[in-house]
């Protein structure tokens, strides 16, 4: 009986942290969509977006962090070069920056979608 | 390189605690379901070392959950037949009173050259010598020869004999077994006094077995104790 205590115990551990490594991604999406809209707004009207983006990819240093105890690394690392690309099109005022803005965006909703348990990516 | 190493090093000690987590009965014969569990959790094991950009609860979390539902189907199997019969299947009869049952062997999938295989493997060459043989659902077959090639016991000759329990370990390479001692009926004590007897200390002893009854060998060990 102690086995199965323990069993019972692990399973319940492991739905737990699937389901709340869910919601931490679901936040932390939400959080960094927050920042990138912040970036894209000080952009957009002219204005300094340095101290918005600055934030964006401290934000994204720790989120890396937390999502690579759940996520592929080879994906995030991926994600990442485009945070690092944005401050030099920032940089070089490049028109190329709100839609690279955008597809880190997309790409962070795509690590989201991958991770939940629709029922095509089950079977 | 380190991450391997490390990762190594956890799933190892997963492992172990997982194949305890399944019980004895999965180190000694394999029902189908443990069978399945074991080859999965051994190729699950190997995808977080052999690639480091999969995080390690990729490889955690399945192994926990298959151990953990094959522990909670084997308890819900011994409390529902129906389960039981249709996780691990049922025994089944291939030789029965002497004679072989095609029909089943058909159904098993076991030919002639299977069954003289399983029966020279419990010391059986002629098959005129088998009364039942049953293959389990581990796959193993069990055989009860005919009374006639049975080997004769104490019951046979009306011979009268003491049940007496096998001797047991009491000393094992310089470590007393407490448990052992009590097992046996006797305490730490009785234990002193026959080291005491012999002039020995137990670290300096290999194996001692002991038995209900007192009697007792004693291994020393080569070169003494250091």
């Amino acid at each position: 009986m102690k086995r199965l205590g323990i069993c019972i115990t692990l399973l319940v551990i492991t739905v737990c942290i699937s389901a709340g490594s869910l919601w931490v991604l679901k936040r932390s999406n939400e959080r960094l969509y927050e920042l990138a809209g912040e970036v894209r707004t000080a952009y957009e009207n002219g204005g300094d977006a340095k101290p918005a983006l600055n934030e964006l990819t401290e934000y994204w240093q720790s989120y890396y962090v937390r999502i690579s105890y759940v996520a592929n690394s080879d994906y995030l690392n991926s994600v990442s070069a485009g945070v690092f690309r944005l401050e030099f099109l920032l940089e070089n005022d490049s028109d190329e920056f709100i839609s690279e803005l955008e597809s880190f965006c997309g790409q962070t909703e795509l690590m989201y979608q991958c991770q939940f348990p629709h029922l095509y990516s089950v079977l | 390189m380190f991450i391997v190493f490390f990762r190594a090093v956890l799933l190892y000690f997963i492992i172990i605690f997982s194949v305890r987590l399944m019980g004895k009965r999965q180190i000694g014969e394999l029902q189908p379901s443990e069978l399945v569990v074991t080859i999965l959790m051994s190729n699950i094991a190997t995808l977080p070392v052999e690639d480091i950009s999969i995080p390690m609860i990729m490889g955690v979390v399945p192994i926990f959950t298959l151990v953990s539902m094959d522990v909670i189907v084997s308890h819900l199997s011994m409390k529902f037949r129906g389960l039981r019969r249709v996780v691990s299947g049922s025994p089944q009869i291939v030789i029965s009173d002497g004679k072989i049952d095609q029909k089943v062997m058909k159904e098993l999938r076991f030919t002639a050259d299977d069954l003289m295989e399983s029966l020279r493997s419990v010391q059986i060459f002629d098959i005129n010598e088998v009364q039942l043989a049953v293959v389990e659902t581990t796959g193993k077959i069990s055989v009860c020869p005919k009374k006639q090639f049975q080997p004769v016991n104490c019951g046979d000759l009306n011979i009268p004999a003491k049940e007496e329990n096998p001797p047991v370990v009491v000393i094992n390479d310089g470590e007393l077994s407490p448990a052992a001692v009590k097992f046996l009926g006797f305490d730490m004590d009785w234990l002193e006094k026959i080291l005491a007897q012999e002039g020995k200390s137990y670290k300096n002893i290999f194996i001692m077995t002991a038995d209900s009854s007192g009697k007792y060998t004693i291994i020393d060990k080569n070169g003494g104790a250091k």
